[in-house]
This record gives C-alpha cells, sequence and structure tokens, in this order.
C-alpha cells in the first residue's frame, strides 16, 4: 500500500517545487474517474482485495446452484451419521466415540467430491458446505448494513449539513443519542430477544436480516456526522454559492453539486462499515445471539469449532475463521485502497 | 574586497518522485556579500525556494538530495558539515522566515518560550537573560506590550504579528543571512509593505545581510540591491536592480518586467503576461528552456543550453545566446508579437 | 467552559434516558414476563409475589419503567465518613482554578488532572454509596453488590490490556512516523490491518488454544490457565506465588484485547505523528538548529500526543462494555461475563444497571476527553 501513498509525501516535505502547476504545458483533459482508477490500480493490495471479494460474491450467489449441480451439499444434511454406525459412510474412529467430526479429505461414501475437502463438524455436516453458507449470512449483513448505513447517514447528514439552525440542531441531536447507544450490549439485547419477538415476519426473526437491520440502525451516526460536516464546508464553497446566485433549486444543489462532492467520504465510510458489520454478526453469533441456527454462520460456526478444537479437531474453526479473516482483510484494503485513490491528500482520519 | 559571505558553486538539488527526477534546481551560482540585500525572483516551481532550502540543509533525504555543488558560508562548506555543527549554523548564523505565518508556529507552546528557544540554542546566556533578549527582540518588531504578549499562544496572534514574531526569532540571534522565502504573501497588502520595511531596518541595523526570495518583481524593487531571475531551476539573468529594470537582457525578465503595472509608465498600455507555463522540471525541454515560451527563438536554442554570461550593463549577467543581438529595453513586452496572451503563464 | 462541560453533561443525560427506555422497552418485547423461568420452580413463588408488586409488574410497561427509574437512582444507603478530606480537596480544586490564569497550559492540565484523580480516591474511601437497582431475578442477589462485585476484576483486565496497547502502540506508532516507508514501516502497516481485520474472539480462541492448551498438550509445562482469574488455592500461597498466578491467567485475555487496540493507536499515533511531522512549524523548529531529538520530543510529540490522549479517554469508556466477547472466551468473572449470563437468562435487573452502568462510563468519559483536549491544545475554546 506504500505506492499509493506515495504522491501524498511528495507534496508535503517540498511544496515549493510545485509539481502540480508545471504539468500544465500538456493539458488533457483527465476526469476524476480516470485519475481514480489510476490511482487504486497502483494500490496492489486493494486490487487483490477487490478480486478476492469478486470471488467471494460469485461463490456465494452460486451456492445453491453448485448444490443442486452436486458440487456442494446442504448446510444442515448429515454426511456422517450420529451415532457413527451406519449410513451412508464409514465413522471415523476418533479416540472420543461420540464425535463425528472427519478432518479435511476423509471421505464418507455416497456425497459429493467437494463434500469433505474441509472435513466436517461434530454433527457430521460438511465444513465446506457450511462455509460458503457461512458466507452467504456474512455478507448479506454486511451489504445491507452498508446499504442502510449508506442511505440513512448521506440522507440525514446532508439535510442537517444543508438547513443550518432547527433542523441541523435537532438532527445532530438525534445522530448524538444514536451514537451514544453502545454498540455491542445493545445489540446483544436485541439478538436475544430478536426470534422471541412474535410480532416480526420470520424473514427478519431468523435470517441474517433481522441482525442487518438492527446494526444498520444503529450504526449511521457517524456517517451522518461526516457527510453533515462535508456539506458545512461545501456550502461556503464558491461553486455551490454560484449554483445558488443562479437560482437553482435546493434539490439541484444538493443531488448536482453537493452530494457529488460528499462522494469520497460516503464511499469510504461505507466500505469500512461493511467490514465493521461483518465482524459484528459474527461476534454475535460467536456469542449465540445473532442468527439462530441452523443456518451457518462464520461466528457461530468459529464457537463450535473452537469447543471441537479443544479435543484437537481444528478444521472447522480454522476455515471458518481464516474465511472470516480473509473477508474483512480484503474488504478493510479495499476501503484504504478507495480512500487513497479518492483523496491522496487526506493522511489523517480523525473522530 | 572582503570575503563573500556566501558562495553557491554549482548547485543542484534533485527529488524523486513516482513520475521521474525533479531537477528542482540545476546547477546554479552565485555569491552574495556580507550586508547585500539580494532578491531571488521566479514563478512558483522555479527552483527558488528549494535553493534557500538547500543553503539552510533543510532538503530532507530520501525524497530530496543535492546531488553536486558547494555551498560556502563564510569559506566553509556547508555541504561537508556533520548534523551538529549544521545545527549551529541554522538559526544562529543563518535564519529563515517562512512563507506562512498562521502555520510556522507551534500552536502547544507561548511565543516567549518559542523565542527563548532560540536564544538559549544559540548564545551562552541563562533564562533570565535570554527572557530580555526576547522581549527586547519582541519590541524591536514593534509589538507593544512584549512581556505581557510573550506568555500568550500563536493562535491569540494575528498573521502580521506572526510574522513579525517569526522575524524577531530569526533575528534575535543577530544571524550574518536572513533568509525570507515569500515572507509577505500570506498577508495583506497593508500589512505587506511595514512587515517588509521593517525586516529590512532591522536587518541594515545589525549587518544582517538578506536573501529575498519572492515571486514579486516590485517588492524586488523596493527592497534590494541585486536580484537573480530564476527560470526552470537555472537562473536565467542576474543584475543590480536597474540593470534588470531599465536594461533586461534576457526575455523572460523581459516578459516578467511586461507584465507589471508600473506607476512610472507614462503611456498607458495593456498589460503583457508571458505565454505558456513553465515545463515540467522532470521533462526539460533541450537547449534553452525558455524556448517554448518565448518569442525570439532560433534554431541554436534548441539545441544548446546557454550559459550565464556577462552582458549588457558591467556585473550584469543573463542566459540568453541571442542576448547582444536583442534590443529589449526599447521593445515594449506585449506589442511586439501577435499572438493572444495567455494569463496564467505570468507570475503565479 | 463550566457552561459547556454542563450542557454536555445535559445531553448524556437525555442520551441515558433513552438508552434506558430503549433497552427497557426491548426486554418487553421478548416472549413471556419477566418471571416465567422463576415459575418454573415451585418454592419461588413468594419471591415472584414480591417482586411483582416491588416492580410493579401487573401495572402497565410506561409505569414499570418509572417505577424502575425511580428505584434506580435513589441512593438507598449514604453516609460519608469524613467530610474534612473532601472540602480540603475541593478548597485546592478551586484554589487552582483561581491561579490557573497564571500558568501555562500544560502545567494546569496536569494539575487539574492530579487534584481531580485525588479527589476522586479521597471521595470513594470516604465514602458508602449504594443504589436500589433491584434483586436479580436469577436469584443473585443485590444487583449493585453483584456488579461492584465484577467491576475490579474487568478493571484488571482492561487497564492490563490498556497499558500493554499503549507501551507499544505508541512507540510503534512514532518510530512508523519517523521512518516512514522503510521495511518496518511497511510491516507494523500490514501487521496493524490484520489484527485490525480479525475479529477479538478469533484472537482468544486462537491463544487459549494454542498456548493455554495445545502448548501443555505438547511440552507438558503449564504456562497459562485457559480460564479463570484466580486458581482455587490462591488465599494460601506466597507473594511471588500469588503473582505468578496472577499473570499466568492475566496474559492471556489482556493479550487478546491489547493486540487489537494496540493495532488501533500504532495506526492512529503513527497518521497524527505525520501529519505533524510535515507541519511548518517542525520546519520552523529545524531552522532554528534544534537537535533531531528535541525536534521529535518536544516540538513533534506534544502535538502528536493530543488526539490520542482523547483516543484513550474513549477507549476506557468502552473498557466495562468492550471485555464482553474476551471475558466469556476466558471465563473471565467480570462484568461483561455477568451481562452475558444475565442475557441468556433474560435478568432485567442485571441487564438494566450493566447497560447503564456503560452508558453513564461513556458519558462521562466523553466529558473528560473533551476537557483534556482543551487542555492539551491551546487552541480549544469552549463555547
Amino acid at each position: 500500500m506504500s505506492k499509493g501513498k506515495f504522491i501524498t509525501d511528495a507534496e508535503e516535505p517540498s511544496e515549493s517545487i510545485a509539481l502540480g502547476e508545471s504539468e500544465g504545458i500538456a493539458v488533457e483533459p483527465i476526469t476524476q474517474w480516470d485519475l481514480f482508477w489510476t490511482r487504486l490500480r497502483r494500490h496492489r493490495l486493494a486490487m487483490i482485495a477487490s478480486g478476492v471479494l469478486v470471488l467471494l460474491v460469485l461463490v456465494v450467489l452460486a451456492a445453491p446452484m453448485m448444490q443442486s449441480a452436486g458440487w456442494i451439499d446442504s448446510p444442515v444434511e448429515r454426511l456422517v451419521d450420529d451415532g457413527g454406525r451406519t449410513l451412508r459412510n464409514i465413522a471415523p474412529r476418533l479416540n472420543d466415540g461420540t464425535i463425528n467430526s472427519l478432518p479435511p479429505g476423509g471421505e464418507p461414501v455416497d456425497a459429493s467430491a467437494t463434500a469433505l475437502l474441509f472435513g466436517s463438524d461434530d454433527l457430521g455436516r460438511g465444513v465446506f458446505t457450511r462455509v460458503i453458507y457461512g458466507g452467504r449470512a456474512s455478507l448479506t449483513v454486511g451489504f445491507v448494513t452498508g446499504f442502510i448505513v449508506a442511505l440513512l447517514g448521506t440522507i440525514i447528514g446532508s439535510i442537517a449539513g444543508y438547513y443550518p439552525g432547527a433542523v441541523d440542531q435537532s438532527l445532530m441531536r438525534f445522530t448524538d443519542l444514536v451514537l451514544g447507544l453502545p454498540l455491542l450490549p445493545v445489540a446483544i439485547v436485541v439478538g436475544r430477544i430478536l426470534p422471541e419477538m412474535s410480532f416480526l415476519p420470520s424473514w427478519i426473526k431468523q435470517g441474517p436480516m433481522g441482525i442487518a437491520l438492527l446494526l444498520g440502525f444503529l450504526s449511521w451516526g457517524g456517517l451522518a456526522r461526516i457527510v453533515r460536516a462535508e456539506f458545512l464546508s461545501l456550502r461556503e464553497k464558491e461553486f455551490v454559492e454560484a449554483a445558488r446566485a443562479a437560482g437553482a433549486s435546493d434539490r439541484r444543489i444538493i443531488f448536482r453539486h453537493a452530494l457529488p462532492n460528499a462522494m469520497s467520504p460516503i464511499i469510504v465510510q461505507t466500505t469500512l462499515t461493511v467490514g465493521i458489520a461483518i465482524v459484528i454478526e459474527a461476534a454475535l453469533s460467536f456469542l449465540g445471539f445473532g442468527v439462530p441456527p441452523p443456518t451457518p454462520t462464520w461466528g457461530a460456526m468459529a464457537a463450535e469449532g473452537g469447543r471441537l478444537a479443544v479435543r484437537g479437531f481444528w478444521w472447522e474453526l480454522f476455515f471458518s475463521a481464516s474465511a472470516l479473516v480473509i473477508t474483512v482483510l480484503s474488504i478493510n484494503f479495499l476501503g484504504d485502497g478507495l480512500r487513497d485513490a479518492l483523496d491522496p491528500t487526506q493522511t489523517i482520519e480523525r473522530k | 574586497m572582503s570575503e563573500p559571505l556566501l558562495v553557491v558553486d554549482d548547485l543542484r538539488t534533485y527529488f524523486s518522485t513516482e513520475e521521474g527526477i525533479v531537477r528542482a534546481v540545476d546547477g546554479i551560482s552565485f555569491t552574495m556579500e556580507p550586508g547585500q540585500r539580494l532578491g531571488v525572483v521566479g514563478e512558483s516551481g522555479s527552483g527558488k525556494s528549494v535553493t534557500a532550502l538547500s543553503v539552510m540543509g533543510l532538503i530532507e533525504p530520501p525524497a530530496g538530495e543535492i546531488v553536486t555543488g558547494r555551498i560556502l558560508f563564510k569559506g566553509q562548506n556547508l555541504l561537508e558539515l556533520d548534523e551538529d555543527q549544521m545545527q549551529e549554523v541554522r538559526g544562529g548564523q543563518i535564519a529563515m522566515i517562512f512563507q506562512d505565518p498562521m502555520t510556522a508556529l507551534n500552536p502547544v507552546y507561548t511565543i516567549g518560550d518559542q523565542l527563548m528557544e532560540t536564544i538559549l540554542l544559540h548564545q551562552d546566556v541563562s533564562r533570565s537573560e535570554a527572557r530580555e533578549i526576547a522581549i527586547q527582540a519582541i519590541e524591536d518588531v514593534q509589538i507593544p506590550n512584549a512581556s505581557q504578549r510573550m506568555m500568550d499562544y500563536p493562535h491569540q496572534y494575528s498573521g502580521g504579528m506572526r510574522q513579525r514574531i517569526m522575524i524577531a526569532m530569526g533575528l534575535s540571534c543577530n544571524p550574518d543571512l536572513l533568509i525570507a522565502d515569500e515572507p509577505t504573501t500570506a498577508l495583506d497588502v497593508t500589512t505587506q509593505a511595514q512587515i517588509m520595511d521593517l525586516m529590512l531596518q532591522l536587518a541594515e541595523d545589525r549587518g544582517t545581510a538578506v536573501m529575498l526570495i519572492t515571486h514579486d518583481l516590485g517588492v524586488v524593487a523596493g527592497f534590494c540591491d541585486d536580484v537573480h531571475v530564476m527560470y526552470a531551476g537555472g537562473i536565467v539573468e542576474s543584475g543590480s536592480i536597474d540593470d534588470i529594470y531599465y536594461n533586461p537582457q534576457h526575455p523572460y525578465t523581459w516578459g516578467l518586467l511586461g507584465s507589471m503595472t508600473r506607476l512610472d509608465d507614462a503611456q498607458r498600455k495593456r498589460l503583457h503576461s508571458v505565454r505558456g507555463a513553465p515545463p515540467s522540471v522532470i521533462d526539460l525541454p533541450k537547449g534553452c528552456r525558455f524556448r517554448p515560451r518565448c518569442d525570439f527563438a532560433t534554431e541554436i536554442c534548441g539545441e544548446v543550453l546557454p550559459a550565464l554570461r556577462d552582458v549588457g550593463n558591467p556585473g550584469q549577467r543573463a542566459a540568453c545566446h541571442h542576448a547582444e543581438e536583442l534590443d529589449l529595453k526599447s521593445m515594449t513586452a506585449g506589442e511586439e508579437t501577435q499572438e493572444p496572451a495567455v494569463s496564467e503563464g505570468a507570475s503565479s | 467552559m463550566l457552561a459547556y462541560i454542563t450542557r454536555r453533561l445535559v445531553y448524556g443525560l437525555v442520551t441515558l434516558l433513552a438508552l434506558s427506555m430503549i433497552v427497557f422497552m426491548l426486554l418487553q418485547l421478548s416472549g413471556g414476563g419477566p418471571l416465567d423461568r422463576l415459575r418454573l420452580n415451585p418454592r419461588m413463588q413468594p419471591v415472584i409475589q414480591q417482586l411483582t408488586e416491588q416492580w410493579g409488574l401487573d401495572q402497565p410497561i410506561w409505569k414499570q419503567y418509572v417505577t424502575w427509574l425511580s428505584h434506580y437512582v435513589r441512593p438507598s444507603e449514604f453516609s460519608l465518613h469524613n467530610a474534612l478530606p473532601i472540602i480540603a480537596i475541593g478548597a485546592a480544586a478551586a484554589a487552582t482554578v483561581a491561579i490557573g490564569k497564571f500558568m501555562k497550559a500544560h502545567w494546569k492540565g496536569a494539575l487539574i488532572l492530579v487534584v481531580w484523580i485525588v479527589a476522586m480516591y479521597v471521595t470513594f474511601t470516604n465514602l458508602t454509596i449504594k443504589f436500589d437497582w433491584g434483586t436479580s431475578f436469577q436469584g443473585a442477589g443485590d444487583v449493585w453488590d453483584l456488579v461492584f462485585s465484577r467491576v475490579g476484576a474487568t478493571f484488571r483486565l482492561g487497564f492490563t490490556a490498556l497499558f500493554l496497547a499503549l507501551v507499544i502502540g505508541i512507540p510503534l506508532g512514532i518510530y512508523q512516523a519517523i521512518r516512514q516507508y522503510s521495511f518496518f514501516d511497511q510491516l507494523g502497516t500490514t501487521g496493524a490491518f490484520i489484527a485490525f481485520s480479525t475479529p477479538i474472539f478469533i484472537v482468544g480462541v486462537g491463544l487459549q488454544l494454542i498456548f493455554a492448551l495445545y502448548f501443555e498438550k505438547w511440552t507438558g509445562v503449564k504456562l497459562f490457565y485457559v480460564a479463570g482469574m484466580n486458581s482455587p488455592g490462591y488465599s494460601d500461597m506466597t507473594f511471588w506465588q500469588k503473582l505468578g498466578d496472577t499473570l499466568q491467567h492475566l496474559v492471556l485475555p489482556a493479550v487478546s484485547i491489547a493486540l487489537i487496540s494496540l493495532a488501533g493507536y500504532s495506526r492512529f499515533q503513527r497518521a497524527s505523528m505525520l501529519e505533524v511531522l510535515h507541519s511548518d512549524y517542525l520546519r520552523t523548529a529545524k531552522a532554528k538548529g534544534l537537535p533531531r531529538s528535541r525536534i521529535i520530543i518536544k516540538h513533534a510529540l506534544r502535538n502528536a500526543l493530543i488526539p490520542v490522549v482523547t483516543l484513550i479517554s474513549l477507549d476506557i469508556a468502552f473498557m466495562i462494555g468492550g471485555a464482553i466477547i474476551t471475558e466469556t472466551i476466558f471465563g473471565w468473572p467480570g462484568v461483561g461475563r455477568l451481562y452475558i449470563a444475565a442475557i441468556g437468562t433474560v435478568d432485567y435487573p442485571v441487564i438494566m444497571a450493566i447497560v447503564m452502568i456503560i452508558g453513564i462510563g461513556i458519558v462521562i468519559m466523553n466529558v473528560v476527553a473533551d476537557i483534556l483536549y482543551g487542555v492539551m491544545d491551546p487552541r480549544v475554546r469552549y463555547e
């Protein structure tokens, strides 16, 4: 990631050499988009990270198709029988007879070739399949939370920043209030009682959507503050004044002038929020207050895998934790690359 | 004649960036006498600030590097000094004032703290003596209530006041040379002249030589004895103020003069501007660096980089192949050429 | 400044009210009443009756909330053993403020901080105060006593982790900034990114498995304990044994918290130091002829630490809530683990008490962070 930041460095200690001005002799129309791409491509880790993420999204989206094609099995199907005696495979001979956790590469009769690529858990379910389906839950939570945060944060932040006075004050008090709520403790309470809320439709109660909605509504405050600050400073800029003087409507100014200029913090902040949401969902599931079983999630698998690993069966923990870390790491690298590409002058992130 | 105060000999300071090597200062030589007031004029990126930073030893590797050259200060090559010896010179014998007074002072220490720090560093005095010197220095730059204002923080001072403090700090150790890098550019016009007058008066009282770096020929005209005009990392013309003003030998100088408003001009004519923009100091054109913007360029200008040589009045030097043929002083810039002037090329 | 702090505290109170209402209402939404689990036990019948009357559980929700709130803020015990030292400290504080005009900002700040800490200490040692936070629905006793018996363990873990993170993270960030783009800097940056992206439960479980379980299995040497804060025979041990036993329990959970916050501190310190290193006033300091070490220590550090100090206070604010996962993994008898246990059994009074403690901590530390920022940076004005 050093390369992307080099520009910033060259500017600072010796601004007097004024590279920017001396380039003027051959003025080619370089769009912001071109500039953004050039900078992002230079950020090697961000490029690798986006590759990983695209692959992950494709695999996760294709999971049901892969299942019907027989490449992976059902996330809740048992490949190994409870008692470890009969059914359609050879029970593993482990020193603890009650556990049917097969190591990676162990091959049950009658299942797909990839079935035990990552081994199986103690209920005899294939870890490989469950890691892929766990990705569905994690990415759903990440993207839906990111979407809600981007939407709420942008709307509330831009309205507050554009209409100073009573509107701004009341919206910001509300934002402060939401920001003041301790995220994890409150999320734990909601995660605990979510399945018991009988009045909610089951797609909220049982799937990752409920957690995503919860995290989204709890974590838009930071972005709203950033967008508001951006709007406040944009209000003073000449081009917004000029647009206003030219008689542009408020809506036009917000959407055509102010919002595009506030875009980079929105994109960067939203990317980072996706990573944070995935981590928190995993933590909730790890504690047992996240997406309820039998839906596989990486957090719940890590908790279960941890208990198995105590007895030496390390694979469920290893593969679910690796999937989680690689995903979050990729998102954070992408966020870093986007920050460098969108705003190379920004050296420090505050608040 | 006494030993010169400062001799810069074939100084080359390069910066390495992603796009390539930036030849910010590319082979400049000049001499300064004790007490001299020297103006260094040029557009942004001409290398004038980098020259100053090179003399101060403030070029930081690995980004920037002094590739070749000698900087003799009172006969001693500054480039051969180690860091400890250089610290003695910096602030003690050569002081520097920067462009933006709003950010040049440390926000978390009081003015008194920062002034006394310099004094204690370079003079063998006690704290209370240093305090006296600092108060005197603040009074010298005409800030009333000095002992009270010692305890104030920079943010409690206005921009002009802060630049006065910077001057006080620079001169507090009676340096032999004061380098002022665009000291008034960030200030409003009414303050500019006051600050310049004050700085030069104080320097004269102490016999301090001043190197004034600016993009403004007008400022130089008012305050300096001699001028170097820099363009794209090199000196293109040097001489006394009068030589440069009334007998310019280099088309660039001539162009710059044409772009100035002059009150002594009887005829009201259109302001001229040097067309085009300065070249990138990464991709310097072959031959004369000013050629792409020059109205008088010929074939040789595209081949050979002209050296600085004696032309015009005694002591005047310029780097132009055609200096003798061109009678620039009788021409008025802007009327010679038909091309419309490009506005952004002029002084920035 | 006083007006500013008062306003911040009022906003904080509103946030706390909202927090308590939200959590209180949420708890009501869970299926079944709070006492459903107790009803399964016939012996609990009189207890249920008493609790129902005391908390008005047969009343509408808003009435229950008002009942809870009035209990929560009402001290059930209050006695001041010795008022004299507190008055003395108060006078000292007033004197500090009075003579503060003639002092440099950072001395004044340091003095206020010292007086403040001493005042807190003296007050707490001379004061017995207890609030009526109710009785655990799960029969674990008085909530105030229950929660405060756990706070010490959480603070022990939290401050050890904070100490580790600061002692390693801040010098690391400074060094990285000074040697920007060196191999070490790149290594630190990549390492910080990986630590940052690893959820704490993975770090915790990983450390626990490798250093407490597998290590003993492979080598036969007991390096660290898997869980708990002290061994059973702790009270009979000699001082050195006690110390060893404490460390054997403390190191792993503290390191797992510290690893992630260390990454945060080093990143933050690096960024803030870089900004200062490229500032004009640092160039002025160099032009003055100051030695490099003085430039870094006096001019750069003083400025670069300002944002980090506020980060530390916010970190302390989240200490109680932040250790929930780690305490659960390592069986650490702190507030976080109590919280998870209470959540599991929907033990209303305990959940409410802990949520409120976390909220109060955040409000107070936010104000402290603001004050510290103002003390360290003379440019800050409170309006």
